[in-house]
Formats: structure tokens, C-alpha cells, sequence
């Protein structure tokens, strides 16, 4: 009979164990996903933000003399993560920083004239060059 | 004997093989899935690409509006690709879809400073490539490298008059295998 219980305590501990460890297992694989999900997300809204502002230059361009529109950028990417955007004329690159991390758009013109400072940005075309303000 | 047996039951090696197997389904359906939605979006970036510089070359005459005129030679006496070319356009005026000969040949002659008319005409991105063949009356103009190793491809054609001749302009951008 003392046998019989001790085995079955040590069966419990073994199973409770394992058990422990594949939770342990499990919750490192969803963390791991989560903080993928959460920085792929807040890449996500970076290439979102500068293609709206590259594809606004290109159209406006396309569009000719007189095109104008306004954009209206997020105030920060998903979970609070701020950003700056740069626009490299010569280089025909709009350019977002966001926590150590850049991505690049493209523009088909490099007469660009980028000196918004806001989130709110108003787009021109005189005369063949892209003022943005 | 048969206490010990209870130790390691067939059941719970049954269970946690299940388990496991349910587990590693799930983290690589994920994967599949994260990798679907990235090609998906580098077929959408290549696509856009493709299409702008497709626009570029046959809605604009491309600024200054006479680059075509110029001498390019790495600023050796002459004019720079990057710095005196804003815009790359192939119409005859801005109202587009009327290319001009002159402007063509000397795309095609800017072959030789393929990797400035790429960035000129906003191609950027990991081992992106571009290629475009103009055709029309049985001749061929053709710029950059044509696809070859290529992982992912995208296509755009677009139509133009060329010396009062339907010209056909095949755009391609690609991304290196």
C-alpha cells in the first residue's frame, strides 16, 4: 500500500510537470507571435503612412499644373509609436523613422518642395513642382 | 509490474504527441500565412511601382521637359543623370500618350546609367529591377535588364501613338530570386 501511493504522488508530479513545461512551451510560442504581430503592425502603419504620402506626390504630379489635395497622417503608428518623415528630393525617397527603423517610399518626380512639419499635409503641383506644406 | 506501467501511461505519451502536433499545426499555419501576406504585399508594392513608372514615361514629357536634349556624361562637362533630371517622361507635351522619337532614343541610350534612371523613375527596393521595351512599326527600344533568376515579376502595358503608329509600352519590375 505505501508503494502503491508513493507511485501514484510521483506519477502526478511527473505528469504535472510535463504539463508545466508544455504551458511554458505554449506561451513562449504565442508570445513570440504576439511581438511579431505588434511590430509587424506598427510596420505596417509606417509603409501605410509613407506610400499614402509618395502615391499623393505621384498622382499630384501625374495630374499636372494646378492638382492639389490635402493628407491626413496618423499622429503615431499602432501601440504609440512615434515617427518622423523625411523627404529626399534628389534621391526621389520619402523616407519614416520610427524606433530605430526607416522605411522608404518612392516618388517618379525628385522637384519636391517638403516643408510640412504637422501631421496634416497639404499637397500642390505649381507648374510642375510638388510643394507640400 | 503493473504499477510501474502507470508511470509513463500509453495515454499520456497518446496526449502530449496530440498536443504537440496540434501546436506545431497551428505555429505553422501562421507562418504560411505571414508568408502569404508578405509576398502579397510585394506583388501590391512591385505593381504600384510598375504602373508610376508606366505613367511617368507616357503621361509626361518628363522634367525639364528637354532632358532629352542634354549631354549625360557624370557631369564630365556634361549634365548628371540624378541631379539635372527630376522627372523621366517620353510624350511629346504634358498632355501625354504622343511619344516622342528623340526622347526615346536617348532612353535608350541612358542604358549605360541604368541604376540613376532607375532611381530617377522611383524603383527602390531589395533587388529591384526594371525593364521596358517601347514597340512600335516593327521596331523595338529597349530599356534596363530583362528578367532572368526572377522571384517575382510584375507586367504593365500601356498603349501610345509613336510617328502616328499604335506603340506598345511593356513595363516590367522584378525582384532578383
Amino acid at each position: 500500500m505505501i508503494k502503491g501511493r508513493g507511485q501514484l504522488g510521483i506519477e502526478l508530479l511527473v505528469v504535472f510537470i510535463i504539463i508545466s513545461g508544455l504551458f511554458l512551451i505554449i506561451l513562449n510560442v504565442v508570445t513570440v507571435m504576439d511581438n511579431n504581430k505588434i511590430v509587424n503592425k506598427a510596420e505596417m502603419d509606417a509603409k501605410t503612412a509613407v506610400d499614402k504620402i509618395s502615391f499623393e506626390i505621384n498622382n499630384l504630379y501625374l495630374l499636372g499644373d494646378g492638382a492639389n489635395s490635402s493628407l491626413l497622417l496618423p499622429g503615431y503608428l499602432d501601440n504609440n509609436v512615434n515617427y518622423t518623415l523625411n523627404v529626399y528630393p534628389e534621391e526621389h525617397v520619402v523616407e519614416i523613422q520610427f524606433n530605430g527603423k526607416r522605411y522608404l517610399g518612392q516618388v517618379i518626380t525628385g522637384d519636391v518642395n517638403y516643408s510640412s512639419t504637422g501631421k496634416n499635409i497639404k499637397l500642390e503641383n505649381r507648374k510642375g513642382r510638388i510643394y507640400a506644406t | 509490474m503493473l504499477r510501474k506501467g502507470q508511470f509513463f501511461s500509453v495515454d499520456l505519451v497518446i496526449g502530449g504527441a496530440l498536443f504537440l502536433f496540434i501546436l506545431l499545426s497551428v505555429y505553422t499555419a501562421y507562418n504560411g500565412f505571414s508568408l502569404h501576406v508578405r509576398n502579397q504585399e510585394l506583388n501590391n508594392d512591385l505593381f504600384a511601382i510598375g504602373y508610376y513608372v508606366s505613367s511617368s514615361l507616357i503621361e509626361t514629357s518628363g522634367e525639364p521637359y528637354d532632358w532629352e536634349t542634354k549631354n549625360y556624361d557624370g557631369g564630365q562637362g556634361g549634365e548628371k543623370v540624378k541631379e539635372d533630371i527630376f522627372s523621366l517622361g517620353l510624350s511629346q507635351n504634358r498632355d501625354g500618350w504622343v511619344l516622342d522619337q528623340y526622347k526615346i532614343n536617348k532612353f535608350v541610350e541612358l542604358n549605360q546609367s541604368y541604376n540613376d534612371v532607375k532611381d530617377v523613375l522611383g524603383v527602390r527596393g531589395p533587388g529591384y529591377e526594371l525593364f521596358v521595351n517601347v514597340s512600335s512599326s516593327g521596331n523595338q527600344y529597349v530599356f534596363g535588364i530583362a528578367p532572368k533568376n526572377a522571384e517575382n515579376i510584375v507586367n504593365v502595358d500601356r498603349f501610345g501613338l509613336l510617328n502616328g503608329a499604335e506603340a506598345k509600352i511593356n513595363v516590367k519590375v522584378w525582384q532578383h530570386g
